[in-house]
């Protein structure tokens, strides 16, 4: 009995984890753009619901049905307008689409906390009455489950339909080469804002059905709602009952698992495992299902690719910025100049970023994930908790705290460099997620960690001497990574991995080199930041701040180290500066603009100064002359009329 | 001859690498024309801009006197463009009958068939398992089951088996009508400029050489298309 109404339990988060999976599933089908903003627009749907419901007081029958059927496609439709179908005209990669949905979900997020405030609320209004239906017996399920399972039945005999029809063969077409669907005269714009307009709809349905079984928090009810991918990855993107099956799945196996109980040291991982079995089949999905394809992406190693500046050596004067960032601290107040020891901190691991994803041509959105390690691994050496290890004094903490945590980034690293672009993103963000809730929120393991600058550099002038110093050795090694031999090599696999291969570079080898390499920078940003603040503070490495983190990078220029110290330095002023929530709007509208500033904020401002200085510098714009044309009679006759006619076509050029 | 496709001054590329460099073209109606030029002259560019899948910066495109410029792309093949490209030309992840489908909208596929038997068997088949010619062969569906009143043909001959290019230059020949114009764009090939009315030779994104293709054919092909 007991089991039965359990797994009914685990029934009403499955289905909602169902709906929010086939909303995704819906836009990647439908437009071939993994959507990672959908988890902010559920979030963002369940706040509108708050504040219709509670502080403008509109009845719930009214307000529920406007946001979900009007307002969420409505915000699908503009969204497929004004991001993304620029981006696919272009022929973006995925990794610039990734990106563009992550500047969406950033500025939601940024928009949310402006609006509403970082702080949790508990009343989350319900768009299904509290009302327990009797089965038989003691056996009873909440109405929500009932109504919950029934819209999952529905849009899944829908989509399973949908398939077989005109409809399905034109969106299937659309996706695999929009450009010939064109062609062809399908109306692709038509499609992929279907596709947008049905994705958020059920975005937003699974945020309202959400919101109430939890607290309503921007950050944490995002996550959640991200965590929810795992069905779709189990689906391997394609199959909506799949990831239908698996949500529900997932869903009893997490209710199940309350009824188990362990003794001793194992009972916290259990208890994490109970709340977390989505995070954990998300990357144990992401790990071990042998194949893994994107859609309309015959090319992954071209796809992953994100726009640099090719064949553009950043010039000395631009070290000019950066420099001036780390010098505005000195002139500052003793209070400020102590918020500014996280600028070179959070330059390392941005820096990081630029490693694997500017070189590596990876994208990562996991950094936090080791940026956390780094830190807690800081605190616990300093204070000889680590078992088998000795007490280590001052700053020979920094030396090792990256050895050891570049282990944990093999560890990774080597399952993972076998997926290619939008699903080794996944992997690195799922691997931040999981270590976030099996390490960070664990109390044993936390509790009582005290992180200091090392004895020497105890005062914040000292310790911010000592971080410009760290920060010139990762950027002198990381400088390294992107000349010579080795980063010549890497430039090949980030460009072209077949070719990379077949020219005999061992690209698995460079691949794993640049995540370990990548892991370890980011632990010593990490460890470094923390011993500034001087505590170890779990939410200063949440998961969403890698999201925010990869953001900034590509804004300032992904294959740009010197933007990534810019950034850093912007970051904190606005944090510091601005209301919260602030700089993720800043962060979050710029990377939405990126389609129109490909390579980065760095890169077009190099740009602009070199146009205005010394002329057009790229190669393809010089023309060879060509000699004049010689026109038979036939020639002349034919092109009499397109030659002298400048004022038969409307609006013709002078 | 009356107006049929129309390209002023036209400057059209890549980002930020020009390939048309202010080009005006004339294509009339009841003409086949022959676009040659070496790798990189601009064939392709021409086609595209024509079509409406590279923007076209300045200048004017106009189609039967009606100026497309910015008309996206699915309204010009509604306005009777037919759009053959010379790379992905095919839904490669779609079986043969489902590209047949998706390019036929509605129309009986039985053209295709009998045009080409080779595809008759094939339907089940996903296009990215066909062989080279029989791809080109799928890719030339569009002209063959809803030929609009202009053809624009990115070297499509490419691939094809003489057999095949045999009974693709018999179909040229029925669809060459006076209401149509039929645009083959070709490194150099003589079955097609034979039949061309008009030929231009283009070099590095400009016009080199216009004339009759008898010219070309008989006096020495000029320097720019070696």
């Amino acid at each position: 009995m007991l089991t039965l109404e359990l797994a009914l339990a685990g029934l009403g988060i499955g289905s909602i984890a169902a709906l929010a999976g086939l909303g995704l599933l819906v836009t990647y089908r439908f437009t071939g753009v993994f959507n990672l903003a959908f988890g902010a627009i559920a979030m963002a749907t369940a706040y509108l619901l708050w504040q219709q419901v509670h502080v403008w007081h509109w009845p719930i029958g009214l307000a529920a049905p406007l946001d979900l059927l009007v307002i969420c496609p409505l915000f699908g439709v503009l969204l497929e307008r004004s991001v993304f179908r620029p981006l696919q005209r272009r022929g973006a990669s995925t990794a610039e689409q990734l990106v563009a949905s992550l500047g969406v979900l950033i500025v939601l997020l940024g928009m949310a906390t402006v609006i509403w405030g970082a702080q949790a609320r508990l009343d989350a209004p319900s768009i299904v009455p509290y009302r327990q239906l009797r089965l038989s017996g003691r056996l009873q399920v909440p109405l929500s489950t009932v109504v919950d399972l029934g819209v999952i039945v529905m849009v899944g005999l829908a989509l399973v339909i949908g398939q077989h029809t005109r409809l399905g063969l034109e969106v299937r077409a659309v996706v695999e080469r929009r450009s010939l669907a064109e062609l062809a005269g399908l109306r692709v714009n038509r499609v992929a804002a279907l596709g947008w307009a049905i994705g958020c709809a059920l975005a937003g349905i699974a945020g309202v059905l959400m919101a109430p079984t939890m607290r309503l928090q921007p950050q944490g009810l995002t996550l959640v709602m991200l965590e929810t991918m795992a069905v779709v990855v189990v689906a391997r993107l394609t199959s909506p009952l799949w990831a239908i099956a698996s949500a529900l799945l997932i869903g009893v196996g997490q209710a199940e698992l309350t009824r188990v109980r362990v003794n001793g040291s194992a009972e916290a991982l259990l208890d994490a495992l109970k709340s977390n079995l989505f995070v954990v089949v998300l990357l144990l999905a992401l790990l071990m299902l042998r194949r893994l394809d994107e859609r309309a992406a015959p090319d992954a190693g071209l796809a992953a690719r994100l726009p640099t500046a090719r064949g553009r050596v950043e010039a000395r004067a631009w070290w000019l910025l950066p420099a001036l960032t780390l010098t505005v601290p000195v002139l500052l107040s003793a209070q400020d100049r102590r918020t500014a020891l996280a600028v070179p901190a959070l330059a390392i691991v941005l820096v990081s970023v630029v490693v694997v994803s500017g070189y590596g041509g990876q994208i990562s959105l996991g950094q936090a994930g080791f940026a956390g390690l780094g830190a807690l691994v800081a605190g616990r050496l300093a204070a000889g908790t680590i078992p088998g290890l000795p007490r280590v004094p001052g700053a020979l903490v920094l030396v090792l705290v990256p050895l050891l945590v570049l282990p944990v980034g093999l560890l990774m690293g080597w399952p993972a460099i076998r997926r290619r672009g939008l699903f080794l993103a996944l992997t690195t963000f799922a691997f931040a997620v999981t270590i976030s809730r099996f390490v960070f929120d664990q109390p044993a393991i936390t509790t009582g960690v005290v992180v200091h600058p090392p004895d020497a550099f105890g005062s914040d002038n000292n310790f911010y001497v000592l971080e410009l110093l760290c920060l010139g050795i990762a950027l002198v090694l990381v400088h390294n990574l992107h000349t010579g031999r080795l980063g010549r090599a890497l430039t090949a696999v980030r460009d072209d991995e077949m070719g990379a291969q077949a020219s005999g570079i061992d690209v698995r080898f460079l691949k794993l080199l640049v995540l370990a390499a990548s892991a370890a920078l980011a632990a010593l940003g990490g460890a470094l930041l923390a011993m500034g603040s001087r505590a170890f503070d779990p939410s200063a490495f949440d998961p969403i701040l890698g999201l925010i983190w990869f953001a900034v990078v590509v804004v300032f220029g992904v294959d740009s180290a010197s933007g990534a110290v810019i950034g850093a330095g912007m970051l904190v002023a606005l944090d510091a500066g601005a209301p919260s929530g602030t700089s993720i709007l800043v962060i979050g509208v710029a990377a939405l603009f990126l389609g129109r500033l490909p390579g980065g904020l760095v890169h077009t401002l190099s740009r602009l100064v070199d146009a205005t200085m010394g002329g057009r510098v790229a190669a393809a714009s010089v023309r060879v002359p060509v000699a004049p044309t010689r026109l038979t009679p036939t020639g002349r006759r034919a092109l009499a009329r397109t030659l002298h006619r400048p004022s038969s076509v409307r609006g013709a050029a002078p | 001859m009356s107006s049929g496709i129309d390209l002023v001054r036209v400057r059209a590329g890549y980002g930020p690498v020009e390939a048309l460099h202010g080009i005006s073209l004339s294509f009339p109606l009841g003409s086949v024309v022959a676009l040659l030029g070496r790798n990189g002259a601009g064939k392709t560019s021409v086609l595209r801009a024509i079509d409406g899948s590279i923007p076209v910066a300045s200048g004017h495109v106009t189609w039967r006197g009606r100026d497309i410029t910015r008309l996206p792309t699915h309204e010009r093949v509604a306005a009777g463009l037919t759009v053959v490209p010379v790379e992905a030309n095919v839904f490669a992840g779609l079986s043969v009958a489902e590209n047949l489908s998706i390019f036929a909208r509605g129309a009986s596929i039985d053209r295709v068939h009998a045009v080409f038997p080779e595809l008759a068997s094939r339907g089940a088949q996903r296009a990215s398992t066909l062989s080279g010619g029989e791809r080109q062969m799928l890719a030339l569906a569009p002209i063959l089951l809803r030929p609009g009143a202009a053809l624009l043909l990115d070297e499509v001959t490419s691939g094809l088996s003489v057999g095949a290019a045999e009974r693709l230059h018999r179909v040229i020949d029925e669809l060459a009508t006076p209401q149509r114009v039929i645009v083959v764009a070709e490194q150099y090939q003589p079955d097609i400029v034979r039949r061309a009315d008009l030929v231009y030779v283009l070099s590095r994104g400009e016009l080199a050489w216009a004339g009759e293709a008898s010219e070309l054919v008989s006096g020495p092909p000029p320097a720019v298309l070696i």
